[in-house]
């Protein structure tokens, strides 16, 4: 070791690499929840536009509260857990004049008026334009603030970590974020009820709130039943914990409620041209008959007054053609076969269009749920010209009437049998005998039924040529009545 | 007009003064450290000469995160070794591990005070 001097170093200093790294995932979920903010605005925004600005004022006290704690997330903690619980009134009349508002908007009222007494008024003009759009924009901003919810909560999971990782006690933070993202969802879920009730395309939504309803169930249980293992600090900082498996189990939630979500939107999307599509056919049909309506109209009023014209000519004086004149000539029907060719060619493009519409409606349906209808409503609905139907045939089952011999060769071969033990115009012969016999045997002369039938002759032709035909006429149609041949 | 804004800027400034003053203050913890770890081997160094005691000092590491303690003897390098480890001549007499042991609690708990100050008084205690 001459000449080298390794000495012994001890080397003293903190490790907070690991604590740095944490701080970087909570900056990285706020950016994350910056992005869905501005989704979540620009639907409000749209929202406001098309609704007006009901409930502004709460609605804007309940989302501020979730960004002033974001942004004073360790400032004022327990400042903020005061704030959150006192804005429940606040929250609850936000809640009330989004309801009322969207129930009582004139659009809403005035296409469910209209559906209960034109389908046309209801789907036609701008009126359908207006409700298809707010429904649109509820759908969007349900979905953004599922993303929403979902990001901060991620931000909670990270700023949790964070902050264990700093050893502050977290309590209030996760009573805080746990509060808001209670009400966050309770919110997507009065969304999602009014979307429900949105004629057209609301079905699309049926059930989606109860699943909703299931992610708030479950924040509720992040406060109440993983509060007191929430200081756990190394169990969070090295991502574990029951803390970390609930957040991880409502981010799942929320964002395959999103996901089920976009896909139901897409559907009633794709139903929406179709119900279009219906909506114009039938108007054209309706336009249509009325022209023809009129052109009968004007016709049947020609024909009675050429009757008038018959009767006065035939049924007055002798003078009546002076009187009336000789001549009186109907109207062209051209008008009127016109009227009705295009009403019928509308009838037809109506058709077609109809049995799209509805195969179309049929195909978004069947991403929401699949429908019950019996034989019957599901043949009068084809009637009706709601859609069509296809089926499989199942397997063959043998009659009781069939040996199992002749079922057996049927299946390959349906004429077997008869190559085998004859055709029918070898009626007579043993082998038809013992085709009719099913195998039994018997191979006895066939024979038919006898049949003594009455006619009663009454003709005073006396010719044996009309008494034949008049028996020959008796006869048959007793055969048709009786399906007995005589 | 219902409007939404996330101003996430004061929270990134806290972090970011947060992690400084933190970085500063357990580096000043790991000083304190060094400082009775040097005292501590120095206590417990056998003397002959005095001159491994002497050699005994803590400098700024190269990181620039803590401090390192080293000892270092000019003239006959391997003394401490043979102190610290023995020989086949000469049992071991360790002074230099044994005092890092000795002080390792007291770094946790300077440490985790820094960490907490730090914490307070960046505002995020709570």
């Amino acid at each position: 070791m001459a000449g080298i001097n390794p000495g012994m170093i001890i080397k003293v200093a903190a490790d907070i690499r690991e604590a740095v790294s944490a701080m970087g995932d909570v900056v990285k979920a706020t950016t994350d929840v910056q992005t869905s903010t501005e989704d979540v605005q620009g639907a409000y925004d749209a929202l406001d536009i098309a609704m007006g600005t009901f409930a502004a004022n709460a609605a804007s006290a309940l989302f501020g509260l979730a960004f002033d704690a974001v942004t004073a997330l360790g400032k004022e903690l327990w400042g903020v857990v005061d704030a959150a619980l006192g804005l429940s009134k606040a929250y609850d009349e936000f809640k009330d004049a989004i309801s009322d508002g969207i129930t009582e908007s004139g659009a809403f009222k005035a296409g469910i008026d209209a559906l209960s007494t034109s389908i046309l008024g209801a789907f036609g003009g701008t009126r359908e334009q207006l409700v298809k759009t707010i429904v649109d924009l509820i759908e969007k901003g349900t979905i953004w603030t599922l993303e929403f919810a979902a990001d901060l909560i991620t931000l909670g999971e990270y700023g949790a970590r964070g902050l264990a990782a700093l050893i502050v006690p977290i309590d209030a933070l996760l009573l805080a974020m746990g509060f808001l993202t209670e009400k966050v969802i309770g919110s997507i879920a009065t969304l999602l009820e009014l979307a429900a009730k949105a004629p057209g395309v609301g079905s699309a939504f049926d059930g989606m709130a109860t699943t909703v309803r299931a992610a708030a169930d479950a924040t509720k249980g992040w406060k109440d039943e993983t509060y007191n293992q929430m200081k756990a600090h190394q169990e969070l900082v090295s991502g574990g914990g029951a803390f970390l498996d609930w957040t991880g189990k409502a981010t799942d939630v929320l964002r395959g409620s999103a996901d089920a979500m976009t896909a139901k939107k897409e559907a009633a999307l794709a139903a929406a041209p179709a119900i279009n599509a219906v909506t114009d056919a039938n108007a054209g049909l309706v336009l249509g008959s009325g022209e023809a309506a009129v052109a009968l109209y004007e016709e049947a009023a020609a024909l009675q007054e050429m009757d008038e014209w018959s009767r006065a000519i035939k049924n007055t004086d002798p003078y009546a053609y002076l009187k009336q004149g000789m001549e009186r000539t109907l109207p062209p029907l051209e008008s009127t076969t016109t009227a009705l060719r295009e009403t019928s060619r509308a009838a037809i493009d109506m058709s077609g269009d109809v049995r799209f519409a509805a195969e179309t409606v049929e195909t978004a349906a069947a991403t929401v749920q699949t429908a019950a209808l019996s034989w019957s409503e599901a043949m009068a609905a084809v009637g009706r010209g709601e859609g069509t139907m296809t089926g499989t045939i199942g397997p063959a089952v043998k009659p009781d009437y069939m040996s199992n011999v002749e079922w057996d060769m049927a299946q390959s071969n349906p004429t077997a049998w008869s190559a085998i033990y004859g055709y029918d115009w070898q009626k007579g012969q043993n082998s038809m005998r013992n085709a009719w016999s099913m195998g039994s045997g018997f191979t006895g002369a066939t024979s038919g039924t006898t049949v003594n039938q009455s006619v009663t002759v009454n003709t005073v032709a006396g010719d044996k040529q009309a008494i034949a035909a008049v028996v020959k006429d008796a006869l048959a149609d007793d055969w048709r009545t009786s399906g007995v041949r005589g | 007009m219902i409007t939404f804004t996330v101003d996430a800027s004061a929270l990134h400034a806290g972090l970011s003064a947060l992690e400084l003053d933190w970085a500063a203050r357990t580096k000043a913890a790991s000083a304190v450290t060094a400082a009775a770890i040097v005292r501590e081997a120095s206590g417990r160094v056998a003397r002959r000469t005095g001159a491994t005691a002497a050699g005994i000092h803590y400098v700024e590491s190269r990181d620039g995160t803590g401090y390192v303690v080293l000892v270092v003897r000019a003239n006959r390098p391997q003394v401490p070794f043979y102190l610290e480890f023995g020989t086949r001549y000469m049992d071991k007499r360790s002074f230099f591990y044994a005092s890092a042991a000795v002080e390792q609690p007291g770094q946790q708990r300077r440490t985790l005070d820094a960490v907490e100050d730090a914490i307070q008084v960046n505002g995020f205690g709570g």
